[in-house]
């Protein structure tokens, strides 16, 4: 069910709304070479810039490539912002990968979503390590600590 | 009118409009105060309250000893300080700084921050790094040691050795390079910037060529000797005095020894006899020394045993085909060979430091071995972290 993950997201984009516009080169290029070195840095150039849709990136994820579907939920999660992103990223709480499931989860919490923090609150004794993290961080220690800051936050 | 910050006493400080910030990206300046390591951090899109909460996460932790007070280096105190500025509204990048781009990240979301490990290629934005705004102060301390040039020091489980991480792989501290590395802030979120982080960049910007340091140390111990074949014992009184570099940890010099060879068994029927290097007699000894990864120190003591070297009872016992040359000649002579090698842990310099180590003494015989095996437990005294040499309790 959850590899399907991205298969239903596909045709959500393109047979339930309208097909988004394709993100910027510079943006499928930094998702595409999300397993080359300098990733992370194309990747923050690639959200620093904006110019697309999250669910444009989210398309992406469709690849299949474990680092290309990590990637384009970095990306697509920093710039969520609406109900159409929101959404989108709904289909990654069921992914198979905790830190796939841990970034779509943080974004939809830091939107308001209580599915996002339910999500939160199951992945705290995760020991998956985040994609790029450095220092390492677990998907649990992102879980727990982000639910903290929100608690904090009054959120 | 240019507004700057400074970590490191957390001012702000005020240059006229044309004045030239003392800040090249990363710059030592050595003067009567101590060691100053300058870093130039330009910002884009922090505001001053951005600014200013990561200026007091470097502030805390890179200026900030075990101690207490700031780092020390030759006994000189070491401070580093920040010169920040917003990218100037012409957008035109100075390249005398850092550029460290402020991601503003909504709470709750997943952000990475980045520092170049490589220089920035040409053609490339000239960004150094993309930090979130909201991100921990050990975060920023961290990425501050990478804009300085510290690497990471964990290692990545590479499973399959696609050079990545990839799902479900995970990291640990690289404790064979960084045998502290549990306490370093380089491998794990919320650790400590060590001294030798601090002597490392120091070293790094040349600091070797600016501050003149050079401490005086005593090994000093009891060195037994064992001959490979045959039953003689002998016990020697080692007393050395050395100099070393700024930390001791690039350790170098040539020093004295004093062996006053003791003969505390001896037998007839031994295949070689012992020899006797006369009490009191100085001999020259080769202190070389090798960082390894992680600092520590390889120390190879070489020994060039100038002393009147006699037979004992003036005659060699022992079969001729195993007379070995050097031992034939004896006389006089002089007799060359390692005296000891070991290693020092980083940190471990210090008084009353007490070190093993083994020697491989005299010369090779028939088949490759050493004549005569040796050991030493030998007692560091290190008088202070400069000044004269004060010798052991």
């Amino acid at each position: 069910m959850r590899r399907l993950a991205p298969v239903l997201l596909a045709l959500w984009v393109t047979g339930c709304s309208s097909s988004p516009a394709a993100p910027p080169p510079a943006v499928v290029d930094a998702v595409r070479g999300a397993a080359s070195p300098g990733a992370l840095q194309r990747l923050n150039e690639a959200v620093h810039a904006r110019g697309g849709s999250p669910a444009s990136v989210l398309a992406l994820a469709a690849d299949g490539d474990p680092h290309v579907r990590r990637a384009s939920v970095y990306v697509a999660a920093l710039w969520a912002e609406d109900d159409d992103d929101q959404r989108a990223l709904e289909a990654f709480l069921a992914d198979e990968d905790e830190a796939i499931r841990a970034m779509a989860a943080g974004a939809l919490a830091s939107l308001g979503h209580a599915r996002g923090r339910a999500a939160l609150d199951a992945l705290r004794g995760s020991s998956t390590l985040m994609p790029w993290s450095d220092p390492p961080r677990t998907a649990g220690t992102f879980a727990s600590t982000t639910l903290d800051a929100l608690s904090r936050a009054g959120r | 009118m240019r507004r700057l910050v400074q970590a490191g006493c957390l001012l702000a400080l005020t240059l006229a409009a044309g004045g030239t910030p003392a800040a090249r990206a990363t710059q030592l300046v050595v003067d009567d105060d101590g060691i100053s390591v300058v870093v130039g951090l330009e910002f884009e899109g922090a505001g001053p309250e951005v600014t200013g909460r990561w200026l007091d996460a470097i502030n805390a932790e890179w200026n900030q000893a075990p101690t207490g007070g700031p780092f020390t280096y030759c006994g000189r105190p070491v401070r580093f300080m920040v010169v920040a500025r917003e990218v100037p509204s012409s957008g035109d990048l100075d390249p005398d700084y850092h550029l460290v781009v402020a991601e503003e990240v909504d709470l709750g979301k997943y952000f990475v921050s980045s520092v170049h490990s490589t220089p920035i290629p040409a053609g490339g934005t000239g960004r150094t790094g993309f930090w979130d705004a909201e991100a921990s102060a050990a975060t920023i301390a961290h990425e501050f040691g990478h804009v300085l040039g510290l690497p990471d020091e964990y290692l990545e489980q590479d499973a399959n050795g696609n050079g990545v991480r990839d799902p479900g792989e995970t990291t640990v501290p690289d404790l064979a390079t960084y045998p502290d590395a549990n306490e370093s802030l380089m491998a794990r979120h919320g650790g400590d910037v060590l001294p030798r982080h601090v002597e490392t960049l120091l070293e790094s910007l040349g600091v070797d060529d600016q501050v003149e340091c050079v401490q005086d140390v005593l090994i000093r111990g009891i060195y037994t000797s064992q001959p490979r074949i045959g039953c003689n014992t002998e016990r020697a009184r080692v007393e050395m005095r050395i100099s070393t570099q700024p930390a001791m940890r690039a350790v170098a010099g040539a020093g004295t020894i004093r062996t006053e060879w003791r003969p505390i068994n001896r037998c007839e029927d031994s295949q070689f006899a012992g020899y006797r290097v006369a009490a009191d007699s100085p001999n020259t000894v080769i202190l070389r020394g090798e960082r390894t990864p992680g600092s520590a120190t390889l120390v190879t003591l070489e020994t060039s045993e100038l002393g009147e070297a006699t037979l004992l009872d003036g005659r060699v016992y022992g079969r001729a085909p195993f007379l070995p040359p050097w031992l034939a000649a004896l006389g006089g002579t002089t007799v060359t060979g390692t005296l000891g090698r070991f290693v020092v842990p980083a940190g471990a310099w210090q008084e009353g430091a007490v070190f093993r180590f083994e020697n491989r003494t005299g010369a090779a015989a028939p088949g490759g071995d050493m004549l005569v095996f040796g050991s030493a437990t030998v007692e560091i005294c290190r008088p202070s972290s400069a000044g004269p040499f004060r010798g052991c309790a």
